[in-house]
């Protein structure tokens, strides 16, 4: 009744945010290595990854369990689940990006290169940030509400790339429609990694003001 | 026998009624189970009986200056019984001590016994006064706690444990504070009958004091066990969802002003320190516990309180003394 699952639990918490970041850290050198054709080190990357999501998902469903079979945090545990299950789509996302560099190997050219870099920068920047108000949501709430303020404006960053992305790759006359719209699809999921990132944000300041 | 079975009736529906306003917090704000709170609710609402209950209860000797005979106990008792029913189904948390001194007062006059018409005056004002203080307490208990958490930087897990774990401790406490209280209202008109003699068919019963609260505060815990699970689920919802910390801030309040109105080592040093003289009477825990829920809902600025419930259970605080009064001074008219 009175067992102390605290210890238990924020630890639990940690290692599945750990695990985000080491996450989005991976996604960066599975890109640099797909740039550079290492295709093996891609594949291996990918199944690091797929490793670590189900990992996220084994955390995430652990922890659930414990807070509703031990009715713990009861005034406050809809905002912690649904900050969990909103955060777990953001490795489920970049797994599904990994997987479709791994597979569809898309033609980026070299001087998308460094425009694909910077997205992916942005992004990371997006889910360094996120976790960080994530944690801080246990412990104080008001920087969680400024970490997650910081996520909206890089975001728009991330936004910006992803527009002039899309218009050097539709204005090169070199490739073929089939190839403009297979690129624009990698910007896309991509960018959408920053987009969930600022959707999980938007919840956890209205979890944060709220309480 | 009659005399027992008045007492268990009442005990029964006390348990039903007050028995939820210990742990009632803890288990609305869905901080502790109802099965683990209940045993703590019956050990330590024995302990508190036997160890308080006799300081309150002496209220009920002094009011009257000529005490009736024990056999028309049952004519102040049998008011306070259908009045109480009556609210209980109306779900309205009456106050049995309250009603049964008004009874007394109805029984005193229709029978022309003299009565301490000062004393009753005190009481009034104490029963009014101490709502009023629970309002103000709970606001400064969880202001205070609130600090307290900000200070130490736990996390949501640790609050919640620390919580958890001083919502069972402060509701052990509350118990023997409420056993006192509590078992002074039911048992405590028998009071002067202490070491009494019941002959039950061949045998007799010896009703020492110790006895007398020992199955006074059993009882009660008989009726929170049957009757109270629902109500303590609903404690607060009714009026303001209730939050762990308020939950706390509450329990803690009770703690006080109850303790401070049962423990005579505690009103002896008060009475050293105030301007007034305090007495060990019995409080309505039910009345502490609203206003308390209502000092904590001051913190959102009363956005949260459902406003027709609380209207119904302020006006019952008049309407439930009046018509006890009314019904006792009826009994007496028509020679029940």
């Amino acid at each position: 009744m009175l067992k102390n699952h605290q210890k238990e639990l924020i630890e639990s918490i940690n290692i599945f945010l750990d695990n985000i970041l080491k996450i989005n850290i991976l996604f960066k050198t599975l890109l640099e290595n797909y740039f550079q054709k290492k295709f093996q080190e891609v594949n291996k990357i990918t199944n690091e990854i797929s490793d670590l999501e189900s990992e996220c998902d084994k955390i995430r469903r652990n922890v659930e369990r414990k807070i509703y079979q031990e009715t713990l945090i009861p005034d406050l545990r809809g905002d912690v689940l649904g900050m969990l299950e909103n955060l777990d789509k953001i490795p489920g996302q970049i797994q599904a990006n990994a997987h479709s560099f791994n597979t569809e190997k898309p033609n980026v050219s070299v001087e998308l290169n460094s425009n694909f870099l910077k997205l992916c920068d942005f992004a990371s920047e997006c889910i360094s940030l996120l976790i960080e108000g994530s944690r801080s949501f246990f412990v104080d709430k008001k920087i969680t509400i400024e970490k997650c303020l910081q996520v909206s404006k890089v975001e728009s960053k991330a936004d910006k790339i992803s527009t002039d992305l899309k218009n050097i790759i539709f204005s090169n006359k070199e490739n073929g429609l089939a190839t403009k719209v297979h690129l624009r699809y990698f910007v896309e999921i991509m960018d959408e990694v920053a987009n969930l990132s600022e959707d999980v944000a938007d919840r956890l300041i209205i979890s944060s003001s709220k309480n | 026998m009659f005399e027992i079975l008045l007492i268990v009736i009442l005990a029964i529906i006390v348990g039903a009624n007050d028995g939820a306003n210990v742990f009632g917090s803890a288990i609305g704000s869905k901080m502790l189970k109802f099965k683990y709170a209940i045993i703590f609710f019956f050990i330590f609402i024995i302990l508190g009986a036997i160890i308080n209950a006799k300081y309150p209860s002496a209220v009920y000797s002094k009011l009257l200056i000529e005490y009736p005979n024990i056999k028309d106990i049952f004519k102040i008792l049998l008011p306070v019984i259908i009045i109480t029913i009556i609210s209980l189904k109306f779900q309205i948390p009456s106050s049995i001590s309250q009603s049964l001194i008004f009874s007394i007062f109805g029984f005193a006059i229709v029978n022309n016994v003299n009565f301490d018409l000062d004393l009753l005056k005190k009481l009034i004002y104490f029963w009014i006064a101490t709502p009023i203080l629970a309002f103000l307490l709970s606001i400064l208990f969880c202001y205070l706690i609130n600090v307290i958490i900000n200070f130490f930087k736990l996390n949501l897990f640790q609050i919640d444990y620390q919580i958890r774990i001083s919502l069972v401790l402060f509701g052990c406490l509350a118990a023997f504070a409420l056993g006192s209280n509590l078992t002074a209202s039911i048992v405590g008109i028998y009071s002067p009958y202490l070491d009494l003699n019941i002959k039950f068919l061949d045998l007799l019963f010896i009703i020492s004091e110790e006895k007398l609260y020992f199955f006074g505060s059993l009882f009660i815990g008989i009726g929170a066990l049957l009757f109270s699970e629902k109500i303590a689920q609903s404690v607060g919802s009714q009026i303001s969802k209730i939050k762990p910390v308020a939950a706390l801030s509450i329990l803690i309040t009770q703690i006080i002003i109850l303790i401070c109105f049962s423990s005579q080592m505690v009103i002896n040093l008060l009475n050293s320190i105030l301007p007034f003289n305090m007495l060990a009477m019995p409080l309505s825990a039910s009345h502490i516990t609203f206003a308390s829920i209502i000092g904590i809902a001051s913190f959102n600025k009363f956005r949260e309180v459902k406003r027709t419930h609380t209207i119904k259970i302020i006006l019952s605080w008049f309407l439930i003394p009046i018509s006890v009064f009314f019904t006792s001074y009826l009994f007496g008219i028509i020679k029940i």
